[in-house]
């Protein structure tokens, strides 16, 4: 009997159309899986990024009169106050810096004698935490973070001009430094060692407990306010952070600010690609549900004559549901073939191009699919119905 | 299986009906009572316009645009359901319309093939059979579109024959066969009817056929 019924339902003329329809069906939903796919994957590719660029470190622009009256480009507690209650804020840090000088000195493989600085923030602004890292009272052993590239400056300039070794970081951390820490109150020495390397601050870093000591028992013991604050904000991405900052003044590293911008901007494309798939798909779900009911409407001649010999609304119904179910599984399975491979060639396009992504599709890209399908094979299940119905 | 006719009027044929009191000849069928009994064979004559295809369609259940009442056997027909319908229409009921109703765009066989297909048996061989005697098995698998009106007219007899049934309605259904294809007709008709021990009722302009009617009706 299916047999038959499909000879009688596939010789119309109208099924070209349907075809077409289908085609244009497959495209739309290729289309939205493709901008969901990616759109998953730029997210978390931001996010990812973000988790590094989510920390920004915020001075001060250094003006003439800082420099004519010895005035600091400090911040002020009030604006600290207020950076704390943006929204965009999840945690502020302050830089302290030391109130104390500081000379280092190695002899052996680096030999060197220098004048330092010592800057210190709370540890959970850290992006690493080596074992040894943080300080007591009593502990001759003082362990120090240093920018990473402080460590490049001196592989790539210093060394190079004075002659001296190269230095990894495993074989900086082994090399020696006496620190002696002179202030108004006194002196002390250290054995110091270079604990590891910070990418996300520039500085020379001490454990904060290490710096508050210092300053207090060696320093002058007044409180200065930071020159130097660590913002850690909820995204990177969003526009109104870079706004705020612009209009306090405040200064960050111009890069980390571009990402952010580049971010935000790749974030509006995703969005507005996501809404074009998304009404290329249902301009393309009406269209083909429209195509299937002038279809159904156009064989309302063969279905009254199939009632008229004998068939019931069930035997037609039937046929249709299968013949509509495999239309769309075999166009489910297109999609998913061709989803597989736009994707495989974009993911490849982006990695070449130094984007690193998540491969593979996401799996509510497959949810998103399946509803979408399900919805309309029940809605067009439904047309089935209801059309019978009245032709019988 | 029993058909009866309890004052009916079809809406189409309202105003014609009304000006009947003065024709000649007055319907024994519309406005009347009649009873069709399930195994004789029944002509109904009338000339063009008098509702034939109208009575046959309104036994078949097609239309409801009548008053009065219609019942096959002792059920209304307005209240047979469509499931019932069909399995009337599959075992009790074979009809060979005015107009054939074949399936233009499928072939001779194929069309006789979308009525067998409702049954598990196999039909195959049947059809060549029946249509060896029709004289149209050359025919069987050219479309319906390319036969001529005779030829579509036998594939429908055929299509009507193949089945079972208690009761055949064919609605004028030798207007374009020649006078040995509607005797080969005649026969086959009164054979099957009597293998099924079916009754007839056959729709015509009122020319004698190759069957011993029991009873010739003026609609």
């Amino acid at each position: 009997m299916q047999k038959i019924l499909r000879k009688i339902f596939q010789s119309r003329r109208g099924n070209g159309q349907f075809l077409f329809a289908g085609l244009g069906f497959l495209v739309g939903l290729l289309l939205m899986l493709v901008s969901i796919q990616l759109y998953i994957q730029v997210q978390s590719f931001l996010r990812a990024r973000g988790s590094y660029s989510e920390y920004l470190i915020l001075s001060k622009k250094i003006s003439l009169g800082n420099t004519l009256f010895l005035s600091r480009a400090t911040f002020r507690e009030s604006e600290i106050k207020d950076l704390e209650a943006q929204p965009f804020t999840e945690t502020v840090g302050r830089f302290i810096s030391n109130q104390y000088q500081v000379v280092a000195k190695s002899t052996g493989t680096v030999p060197f004698f220098t004048e330092l600085f010592f800057e210190s923030i709370p540890d959970d602004l850290l992006d690493v935490k080596p074992d040894a890292w943080g300080w007591k009272e009593d502990s001759d052993f003082l362990p120090v973070i240093l920018s990473q590239d402080m460590l490049n400056l001196y592989n790539f300039g210093y060394a190079l001009g004075k002659g001296l070794p190269q230095l990894s970081p495993g074989m900086m951390s082994v090399v020696n430094i006496k620190v002696q820490v002179i202030g108004i109150q006194g002196r002390r020495t250290f054995d110091a060692k270079v604990v590891g390397f910070s990418e996300r601050i520039p500085s020379v870093l001490v454990p904060e407990s290490f710096m508050l000591w210092a300053n207090k028992n060696i320093g002058s013991s007044e409180e200065v306010p930071p020159s130097r604050i660590m913002l850690k904000v909820n995204n990177p991405a969003d526009p109104t952070v870079a706004e705020y900052l612009n209009k306090k003044n405040f200064q960050i590293n111009e890069d980390r600010l571009n990402a952010s911008r580049a971010g935000s901007v790749i974030q509006i494309a995703m969005t507005i690609i996501g809404f074009i798939g998304l009404f290329f798909i249902l301009l393309a779900f009406v269209v083909f549900s429209m195509n299937f009911r002038v279809m159904l409407a156009e064989a309302k001649q063969e279905i009254s004559l199939l009632i008229q010999l004998g068939y019931t609304p069930h035997h037609i119904t039937r046929f249709l549901i299968i013949h509509f179910s495999t239309f769309m599984a075999i166009l489910l399975l297109i999609t998913s073939v061709l989803l597989y491979y736009a994707v495989s060639y974009i993911e490849k396009f982006l990695l070449d191009n130094g984007i690193s992504i998540t491969t593979g599709i996401h799996p509510l890209v497959w949810l998103i699919a399946g509803i979408f399908a399900g919805l309309t094979l029940i809605i067009n299940l439904f047309s089935v119905f209801r059309l019978i119905k009245k032709y019988a | 299986m029993d058909v009866y006719f309890d004052h009916v009027t079809p809406a189409p044929l309202a105003g014609t009906l009304n000006s009947e009191v003065h024709s000649e000849i007055p319907s024994e069928i519309w406005r009347r009572s009649l009873k069709l009994e399930g195994n004789k064979k029944y002509q109904v004559y009338a000339p063009s316009g008098k509702g034939k295809s109208t009575f046959i369609h309104i036994i078949y259940g097609l239309r409801n645009d009548y008053e009065g009442e219609v019942k096959l056997n002792d059920q209304n027909v307005r209240k047979i359901s469509l499931k019932s319908w069909a399995k009337l229409r599959q075992d009790q009921i074979a009809v060979v319309f005015q107009d054939l109703r074949l399936f233009e765009h499928l072939s001779a066989r194929e069309n006789i093939l979308v009525k067998t297909a409702l049954y598990p048996k196999d039909y195959r061989a049947e059809i060549e059979d029946l249509a060896e005697y029709f004289g149209v098995n050359f025919l069987l698998d050219k479309k319906t579109y390319q036969l001529s009106y005779g030829e579509r007219q036998r594939i429908a007899i055929i299509r009507a024959l193949i089945q079972p049934f208690t009761l055949l309605l064919m609605d004028e259904p030798f207007s374009h066969l020649d006078e040995e294809n509607i005797r080969k007709a005649c026969l086959k008709i009164d054979q099957r009817c009597q293998e099924n021990k079916a009754g007839l009722i056959m729709t015509s302009l009122g020319y004698p056929y190759y069957i011993e009617f029991d009873q010739r009706i003026i609609l």
